[in-house]
Formats: C-alpha cells, sequence, structure tokens
C-alpha cells in the first residue's frame, strides 16, 4: 500500500467512526439513519482503495442505494418514538455519558488498530498477500466480474439461495416484531398520554 | 485502437503531452499526479461551461416553440443570462427554515452535487486519451454512485421541515427507484451484446458494428431498449413530463423548496447535470459515443481516419449531446405532466416486463450466435 492510499484509507477509517459513533448515539431516528447512509457509503470506498471495483459498486448501489431508500421510508412512514419505553430500551442506556465515552474508546482503539494491519498484511492485491492459495482465489475473485460471478455460481451456489432464505425470515420476523401490541403500562408518560388523548377522541 | 484496457492510465493524452516537456528529471509520478491535476481542471471547466450553455439552450428552444424570443437582453442573444441568475443567486441571502435539520440539510446539498460531479469519472472523450478514472465496470460505477440521489433527496425534503419538501422527497425516491430497473435492464441488454461494462468497450465495439440503436443483428432490440432507456432517463432527471416531485403547482419546488442562494443554484446545477450524465450514457449505450459514423466501419475504410480523430470524437460528443438538450426542451415545452399513478404504472407495468422481456430475446440470440456459451467455464488463473 502507497503512502498516498494509506493517507486515504486513515482518512476513510476516521470518517467511518465517526458515522459509527453518531448513528449510536444521535436522538432522531432519521438522524441515525442519515449517519448510518454516510458510514455504509464510507465502506464502499474501502472496497474501492482494496481495488475490488465490483465490490464498490454492489455496496454502493444495494446498501448506499436500495437499503437506504427503504430504511428512509420505513422511518418515515412508521408511527416511531425516539423514547417508546422507560429506561430499558438501548436508545435510554446509549444517552448515558459513561456509555457514549466507552463506545468512543472501542472505536479509537479500532481506528489505532486498523491501519496497523493495513500497513502489515491487508493487501487485497495477491503478490504480497499472506493469504494461502484457497483463500488466494477467493479474493482474487473479487477483482474482476466474471471471476466474481464464477464463484457466485459454483462455489457459493448453496450459499446464495440460503442466505435469501435467512433474509426473507430476517424480514418476516421484523414484520411480527413491529406489528406486536403494546400494553399501556409498558410505555414511557409522553406515549401513554399521547394513546390515552387518542382513546378518548373516539 | 484497442479495446479496455486494465492498466491505461487516466488522462494517457496529457500524460504523454506533459512527459514529451520533461528536461529535467522528475519521477513519472509527478508528472502523472500533474496531468490528473489538468485533465481534471480542463474536463472539470468544460462541464461547467456547458452547464451554463445547456439552459440557455433549452430556454431558447422553448420561447421559439411558445412563440417568444426567450432571453434576449443579457450579451449576444441573451446568451450570458444564465451566468447573471448565477450571479443573482449567489449573491442572495441564505436562508434555512426554522426547525430545519442543520446536518440533514448541509448533507442533502453535499450528496447531490458530489454525486453528480462523480458520476462523470468513467466516461471516455475520444479513444483511450482522456479517460478520467479508468474502471472495468464504468457503467455499473455510474450507476451505484447515482443510487445515492434518492435518499439524499429524502434528507433533504425531511431535513427542509415543510410538508411540500417532505412530500416532494418521497415522490422523488419513489419515482427514482421506479425507473432505475427498466434503466438498468436495458443497460443489461446491451452488456449482454457488447460483453463488457466498460465503455470504452462499448464505443469500441459500435465502431466495428454499427450503432446499438440501429443494429439489424439484435432483431432491433436495440430500438426497445433504447427507447426504454431514454425515457426513463428522462424520468430520472425528473424533467417534464415526469417533474411530479417539484409539480410547481401542487408542491412549490418540491424536495427543493426550502433552499435558497447557493444551495438552489447547485440543486440546479446537478439537475442539469443529471441531463448531461443520462444524455452521456443514452449516447455511449445507444448512439455510437464517439463515434461518429451510424454504420460498421472498420480500418480499410476510408472514413476511418476521419472517425478516429480525437478532435472529431471531442466534437461528436458535443453536438450529440446538445442534439439531447434541444429534445429535453422540446420535450419540456410540449408534453403536460403525468400523474404519479400514470407514471409508476408505466415504469411498474409496463416498461419493466418489456426491458426484461427484450433482455432475453437479446441473451437467445447472442447464445444462438455462439457468442456466448454457458456451458463453458471460465477459466480461474
Amino acid at each position: 500500500m502507497s503512502v498516498f492510499l494509506q493517507f486515504i484509507f486513515i482518512t476513510v477509517a476516521i470518517f467511518l467512526i465517526i458515522t459509527m459513533y453518531m448513528t449510536w448515539t444521535v436522538e432522531k431516528t432519521m438522524q441515525a439513519s442519515y449517519w448510518l447512509i454516510l458510514f455504509l457509503v464510507g465502506i464502499s470506498i474501502l472496497f474501492l482503495i482494496a481495488n475490488s471495483e465490483i465490490m464498490f459498486a454492489f455496496q454502493l448501489s444495494i446498501y448506499g442505494g436500495g437499503i437506504s431508500v427503504l430504511l428512509l421510508f420505513a422511518a418515515l412512514l412508521a408511527q416511531h418514538d425516539d423514547y417508546l419505553f422507560v429506561g430499558d430500551s438501548i436508545f435510554g442506556k446509549i444517552q448515558g455519558l459513561r456509555t457514549q465515552i466507552s463506545v468512543f474508546l472501542i472505536l479509537a482503539i479500532n481506528l489505532i488498530l486498523l491501519p496497523i494491519l493495513a500497513i502489515t498484511n491487508t493487501n487485497y492485491n495477491t503478490e504480497n498477500s499472506v493469504l494461502g492459495d484457497s483463500e488466494r482465489t477467493v479474493s482474487e475473485a473479487f477483482l474482476d466480474t466474471a471471476r466474481f460471478s464464477h464463484q457466485l455460481w459454483t462455489e457459493y451456489s448453496v450459499v446464495i439461495p440460503f442466505l435469501s432464505l435467512l433474509l426473507l425470515t430476517a424480514l418476516l420476523g421484523s414484520i411480527k416484531l413491529v406489528i406486536r401490541e403494546w400494553e399501556l403500562e409498558e410505555l414511557s408518560d409522553i406515549m401513554k398520554m399521547r394513546y390515552e388523548t387518542k382513546e378518548d377522541a373516539k | 485502437m484497442s479495446d479496455y484496457d486494465p492498466n491505461q492510465l487516466p488522462f494517457n493524452a496529457l500524460f504523454e503531452w506533459l512527459n514529451s516537456f520533461k528536461y529535467i528529471n522528475i519521477s513519472d509520478n509527478v508528472v502523472g499526479v500533474l496531468a490528473v491535476v489538468l485533465g481534471t481542471f480542463l474536463l472539470g471547466t468544460y462541464i461547467l461551461v456547458n452547464q451554463l450553455i445547456a439552459p440557455w439552450v433549452e430556454r431558447k428552444v422553448m420561447a421559439r416553440m411558445q412563440g417568444r424570443r426567450g432571453p434576449v437582453y443579457v450579451g449576444k442573444w441573451g446568451v450570458l443570462q444564465i451566468p447573471a441568475d448565477l450571479i443573482k443567486l449567489l449573491l442572495k441571502e441564505d436562508t434555512r427554515p426554522i426547525g430545519a435539520d442543520r446536518v440533514g440539510f448541509f448533507l442533502a446539498i453535499l450528496l447531490t452535487a458530489v454525486t453528480s460531479i462523480l458520476a462523470f469519472a468513467p466516461l471516455p472523450w475520444g479513444t483511450n486519451q482522456l479517460v478520467p478514472g479508468n474502471f472495468s465496470i464504468g457503467i455499473l460505477y455510474i450507476f451505484a454512485v447515482f443510487s445515492i440521489f434518492p435518499p439524499a433527496m429524502m434528507i433533504g425534503g425531511w431535513a427542509s421541515n415543510s410538508k411540500y419538501s417532505l412530500i416532494g422527497g418521497f415522490r422523488s425516491a419513489g419515482q427514482l427507484v421506479a425507473y432505475e430497473i427498466p434503466m438498468f435492464f436495458s443497460i443489461l441488454g446491451v452488456v449482454v451484446v457488447t460483453g463488457s461494462f466498460s465503455l470504452i468497450s462499448i464505443t469500441e465495439y459500435q465502431y466495428a458494428n454499427g450503432w446499438n440503436l440501429i443494429q439489424h443483428e439484435t432483431a432491433f432490440m436495440g430500438l426497445v431498449l433504447g427507447f426504454i432507456f431514454f425515457i426513463s432517463s428522462v424520468a430520472e432527471t425528473e424533467r417534464v413530463p415526469f417533474d411530479i416531485p417539484e409539480a410547481e403547482a401542487e408542491l412549490v419546488m418540491g424536495p427543493r423548496t426550502e433552499f435558497a442562494s447557493w444551495r438552489y443554484a447547485l440543486l440546479m446545477m446537478t439537475e442539469y447535470l443529471h441531463l448531461f450524465i443520462n444524455s452521456l450514457l443514452f449516447i455511449y449505450l445507444f448512439l455510437g459515443g464517439y463515434n461518429p459514423i451510424p454504420w460498421a466501419i472498420d480500418e480499410s475504410s476510408a472514413l476511418w481516419n476521419f472517425a478516429t480523430h480525437p478532435f472529431v470524437q471531442f466534437l461528436t460528443l458535443t453536438i450529440k449531446v446538445y442534439l439531447l438538450v434541444v429534445i429535453a426542451g422540446w420535450m419540456r415545452a410540449a408534453l403536460a405532466r403525468l400523474r404519479i399513478d400514470q407514471l409508476l404504472n408505466l415504469g411498474w407495468k409496463y416498461f419493466l416486463p418489456v426491458s426484461l422481456f427484450a433482455l432475453m430475446i437479446l441473451l437467445g440470440l447472442t447464445i444462438m450466435n455462439g457468442e456466448i456459451n454457458p456451458n463453458e467455464a471460465l477459466p480461474l488463473e
């Protein structure tokens, strides 16, 4: 990896850590969504640095474009409230100062470790790679379109349908979770007030 | 003339030209960086100057169609009207609505503007000479970069804290997603026929076989896919008759309503950049790219030297782009806006199945001609 690439890599790594941190800690769901989109776009730049153009295109168009639109539509159309439950939600826990500092520290340690890894051995290019022969074929496959599709339809032909089934199950599961009905006692005061007035109006 | 070469340097011609001036011993890397800086500057200037001319051309065309004269006061024939508008916009007060989300408001502008400019990277401006970014997956790259646009519009609509912007953002994202898929299928048709994702290879193929739009070997499926691509690209640029996201009578300016001053200027610039990019993609995929001759030519042909001259190639691209800009202006003056349900019906119910069908036919034809053998495994080195 050249010095220039290392510089870009470290810049992208810092960007990723900031966006990751913001995604976890901002208050509104929409804000978290756009920080997450920036994070996903940042990941695609990492693929570009690793000389894997095809993965860059996939990551950007599927995660940066497609999934983000779904995410934004879901965030805007669902009736989301930032403090749905009292205290025990993951958002409630993250808001604490101590948790925020520890999250930031974990990310900062990542920031220090990633460049070291990058400089020492994560080279997608083949000559200097420390990977074994079989692993090398897999990593080489990401370098050009023909090899990538070949791998996809030969070695991974079983994995792809399995993964899609897993994703479908996750989708159905999330729908089931969303349409669960809450008991009024479970909710926070603000939400209780909101639902009570709605009931009265009826 | 050669096909896509993975070792091709960006701005190859400039690099060689600069190297001819190398009297002292400096590293090739320095010359390479200089070539990239100079090339980006030249190409950027060319694109931005055309950004100022294209709206003028469009306004003139529209005015003529409506029995008016169009801009006439600023400069000769009103040529300087658009720069004057730009200066006016830049001098205006930059405002942000109360309750707007600061980061989202800025992010929407940043994402739309940056992605529009980045999309120009893999476009070749002549035979293997002026390619800013040498990608083997040129079309996929442009498509990937463009896919950031719908979320950016939605973020902008939400962050403006205005109902017009929000509804406009929703419509914009829905429309862009609905037309991206038929557009991608029509691109895949070209990829199947030419056997490459690289825009350089696709143009070279059209030198040898004639423009994709009028090729009879593909049972005129190029014409069908070209039509679908063209209409989808108009829908992607959100122009009349597909300007539903900003429908002036209903939504003021759609997701752009609350943006003022330089932000508005940037958004208008991205609108015309999108028009340019989509026109250029249509030209590269169906109208022969920088090839001025519609039928097949080879090196023995008398027209070969003319068709491969760098200046002719550059001029060809510019003329073709302006032809499509004129057509866009013509459509804007002549057609009425579609309703949102008509638009979505057209995209999902007609274009998607037809493009899929045309793609199947093309695949069948290519396999029958023996250009692709599905039983043959690719050699893995």
